[in-house]
């Protein structure tokens, strides 16, 4: 089941510890200690989470095609959640429950024998999962306007998942010839980008009304996997995919992924717009500044299907085993990893762009049974 | 046997069950230390404010390149001597908190709940009264010098005393901003404390009184206290530990000298990082100097003239430069300062310094026109002992020193009447700029006549990118119009393509973080204009 809250990594969280933060008096070291930037929680609580989970599981033509089914409906409560705090109380963050969420989802999982002889098997398994995660409620109706409050600068969102992107989108190029509003931005010229605006007729300033919100989770995720046997031969393959995701590709934006277009550091290879070729779809480069609002530009879809684990083996045939004087003998080669499809570019669609991808790796094996 | 086993395990349970397990489950910090020590003993509270120094070098000297240097390149830099070349250009559409200086708020902010931490948790604590009233006067000071430099950026501030605890925290507050009349008499009142606890003579890198009267008397030149600033000020010069210095000294390696009043401490081998002792290193160095060592005109067979040379300014970035309205302010044959205070404007003073170059030694070609190359730069913060290849300095930067005092008490003597006086104190500046010495009686150069535009220039020349002129400015109302006279930006890197910026007149005022403003619940009074 996907994580429905933020877990504190470290422990202590709660607790009011002191950072140690040094100085330097007449050249010799001196010992500081100052409260951090997070507040203590002295009453902080566990999450609770009430389930609902309905679930079945079937077996069809002698459990030659078996399955399960399951929905469910979990509403969490008093969530542990890392929530940004109004800085001129000196403190910028403090781990509270907050609110309620509610994840809805669905599960399926599939098993077929499709093949079943005395030297030849085939199985073919599939899961699909689908969660649904929303903000039911935070802090109450404290405006009361009859609906429970958002909290805009945390980016919770009443009837939203918890984790969004909130920005404003870049939809296009201004062309030559085209009339730049004044208040779209100072220094616009034909190249640059063009954003997304709610509302015109009140101007064309960047305004909150004309942030695009974008779910952070998936919108489902599955595995297909298949299995053979065939003699002592046998060979097992998983695929893994993730959908309807988007993420935040620094690479598109960031200076120092070679974003740019400055000329001073290498990045992707971008159609960008030039005079010459208007219908580049990049903004023009300049030498001196980034792009005005080239992180809008930032949001990319990281679906993906990975061949995540493929294996071979060979056992042996029993009667050697036997001679051999051993209970089981088998080769294999794994491969993890393998190839992974995405349109997402960077080195993996799941980490971060300073982190470590996840490494492809190839294992030759044996196993003895004595 | 059944019977026996049963009441045994019988008697086994029955005391537990009846215990309450919460107990087991509240687990003591054993390897970090818990801020009660900080708020409950005299060891504790001096770590404490010993903590607050760490706070504040990160807040005005912060190490790498990331909002919190941003923040204070922009005061140094976004006046009418400065000349952008790249990174956000000022007072645009992107002059926003995130690329600005919306880390002064939240730095600021913070350092200022812990001074109150401290000050609060003192009355309490029994000990020596003559340490804790120094240590609270630096507490004090601290304080009092945060709340003026918020309310000199951003206008419209909250002012706050009661540390933040969490039973507190939820109180129910009312956003709104605070009043001029509070939010001076609350600042009078933190430095006044601290003029009158803490001595003159301190160890390099404590608050001493010299700076707790520099700071409340620039917070009197914001009241038009023109009486009390001249007062305070006077008060320094005449006690006679510190001084000026002579001209060299002044941004030499050593910054401990008598002319600084505070200098925020750095050590390589005790730091790398804005955390520990030694602090993190400094990008300043670079931030207003040429990158000489990108010079390609009189390249032979691929050699350059320039490699990478501390004695140029070393791994540069040359984001900011002086401009041409600041050189035309000195007289280049006569004022020692263009040649101690700026590296040389003429390129027949760099020689080649590439050994497999063979001009080694002699004067360098003329540079091409690329401003990120060749600009007349910043020396101050040069730095000898800088390593090739890295931006990191860890030298002593003097944050506050006796030139600008002086300066200062010019100003108020003039507007208390007394010429005399006030053309005094601005030719000791200038005498000094122009002799080299700390002291001269040589009368040539003096000017004759304190105006404000005579007065302006002599502190451009004495503290040009010094992180006060842009409150100066401010303070007497001619920001905006000076720097959209006089600064310029240039992102192309030549004359042709420099041009003004224009600055909107509520740009004088910092725009305080939206998410702040949401976080507060949005009241109205804030972010006037923007």
């Amino acid at each position: 089941m996907k994580e429905v809250g933020n877990r504190p990594e470290n422990p202590y969280l709660s607790q009011a510890t002191a950072d140690q933060r040094d100085y330097i008096i007449n050249g010799v070291k001196v010992s500081g200690y100052i409260p951090g930037g997070r507040l203590s929680s002295p009453d902080l609580r566990w999450e609770t989470s009430t389930q609902l989970n309905l679930a079945m599981d079937f077996g069809l033509f002698k459990n030659r095609i078996s399955g399960t089914v399951e929905v469910y409906d979990t509403a969490t409560t008093d969530m542990i959640v890392n929530a940004a705090i109004n800085q001129t109380t000196g403190f910028s963050n403090q781990y509270q429950n907050i609110g309620e969420v509610n994840n809805q989802g669905l599960e399926v999982t599939l098993n077929s024998e499709i093949i079943r002889n005395k030297d030849f098997k085939l199985n073919l398994g599939a899961s699909f999962t689908k969660n649904k995660n929303k903000i039911v409620s935070l802090y109450g109706d404290k405006d009361g306007d009859g609906v429970q409050d958002s909290d805009v600068g945390n980016r919770w969102f009443i009837g939203q998942p918890i984790s969004v992107y909130w920005q404003w989108k870049g939809i296009g190029i201004y062309q030559k010839g085209e009339t730049i509003p004044a208040d779209a931005g100072t220094g616009l010229i034909p190249g640059d980008i063009k954003l997304y605006d709610a509302n015109p007729e009140n101007g064309a300033k960047p305004e909150d009304a004309d942030r695009i919100l974008t779910s952070r989770y998936p919108e489902w995720y599955g595995t297909v996997t298949l299995g053979m046997e065939y003699k002592n031969f046998d060979f097992n393959a998983d695929v893994y995919t993730v959908q309807g995701i988007t993420r935040d590709n620094p690479y598109l934006y960031g200076y120092n992924e070679g974003a740019s277009l400055r000329g001073v550091k290498n990045g992707l290879k971008q159609d960008y717009w030039t005079p010459e070729n208007p219908t580049g779809n990049w903004p023009r480069p300049r030498v001196g500044n980034d792009a005005p609002n080239l992180n809008t530009l930032g949001l990319q879809d990281a679906s993906y299907i990975r061949l995540q684990n493929i294996t071979l083996g060979y056992t042996l045939p029993a009667d050697l085993i036997k001679k051999l004087g051993l209970s089981n003998f088998r080769m294999y080669v794994t491969g993890n990893n393998v190839v992974t499809i995405t349109d997402f570019q960077s080195y993996s669609p799941e980490k971060n762009a300073s982190d470590y991808p996840e490494p492809v790796s190839y294992v030759f094996g044996l196993q003895v049974g004595f | 046997m059944k019977n026996r086993n049963f009441l045994f395990v019988l008697a086994l349970i029955f005391p537990v069950a009846f215990s309450s397990c919460e107990e087991y489950l509240a687990e003591p910090v054993k390897d970090q230390i818990s801020t009660d020590y900080i708020y409950n003993s005299p060891a504790g509270l001096e770590v404490g404010v010993n903590a607050l120094y760490n706070r504040m070098r990160q807040y005005n000297l912060p190490a790498g390149d990331n909002a919190d240097l941003w923040s204070n390149v922009f005061f140094m830099a976004c006046t009418d001597l400065g000349l952008h070349r790249t990174w956000n250009t000022p007072y645009g559409t992107v002059h926003t908190p995130a690329n600005f200086t919306g880390s002064k708020w939240s730095n600021g902010y913070r350092i200022i709940d812990r001074c109150s931490a401290i000050i609060t948790a003192a009355r309490s604590i029994d000990m020596d009264a003559t340490s804790k009233k120094k240590l609270v006067a630096q507490a004090r000071a601290i304080r009092g010098e945060v709340y003026l430099d918020l309310k000199e950026q951003y206008n419209t501030i909250l002012i706050d005393t009661i540390p933040t605890t969490p039973q507190n925290l939820n109180d129910p507050v009312e956003y709104k901003v605070a009043s001029d009349a509070d939010v001076w008499k609350l600042i009078n009142e933190d430095l006044d404390y601290a003029v009158a606890n803490l001595d003159y003579k301190v160890l390099p890198g404590r608050y001493g009184q010299g700076v707790a009267r520099h700071i409340r008397g620039k917070a009197a030149m914001w009241q038009k206290d023109y009486a009390g600033a001249a007062a305070q000020f006077e008060a320094i010069i005449t006690e006679g530990t510190h001084g000026l210095v002579s001209l060299t000294e002044v941004w030499g390696q050593n910054a401990n000298h008598k002319e600084s009043l505070l200098a925020y401490q750095k050590d390589f081998l005790l730091g790398a990082s804005n955390d520990l002792a030694g602090g993190g290193g400094s990008w300043l160095t670079g931030v207003f100097c040429q990158r000489l060592y990108e010079k390609q005109s009189g390249a032979v067979a691929g050699q350059f003239e320039v490699i990478n040379d501390v004695n140029f300014g070393g791994q540069s970035l040359g984001w900011f430069f002086p401009n041409n309205y600041l050189k035309s302010l000195y007289d280049q044959a006569k004022d020692l300062r263009f040649k101690t205070y700026y590296y040389p404007d003429n390129y027949l003073e760099y020689a080649v310094n590439n050994p497999k170059h063979p001009r080694f030694g002699q004067p360098i070609t003329k540079p091409e026109e690329n401003y990120r190359r060749f600009h007349w730069s910043l020396k101050k913060y040069h730095d000898l002992e800088k390593l090739i290849g890295t931006n990191d300095s860890y030298k002593d930067i003097i944050y506050y020193r006796f030139a600008e005092t002086l300066l200062l008490a010019s100003e108020a003597q003039h507007y208390l009447g007394n010429d005399v006086k006030a053309l005094d104190y601005l030719n000791k500046v200038r005498r000094r700029g122009y002799t080299g010495l700390a002291a001269s009686t040589s009368a040539v150069n003096d000017i004759t006549t304190w105006t404000i535009n005579n007065y302006l220039d002599e502190s451009a020349r004495e503290l040009a990118f010094e992180h006060n002129r842009w409150f100066l400015l401010k303070r007497l109302g001619l920001l905006v119009e000076r720097q959209n006279l006089y600064m310029k930006t240039s992102t192309s890197g030549t004359l042709a393509g420099e041009g003004p910026i224009n600055m909107k007149p509520h740009m004088v005022n910092m725009p305080i973080p939206q998410t702040q403003i949401n976080l507060m619940g949005n009241p109205p009074g804030f972010n006037v204009g923007y």
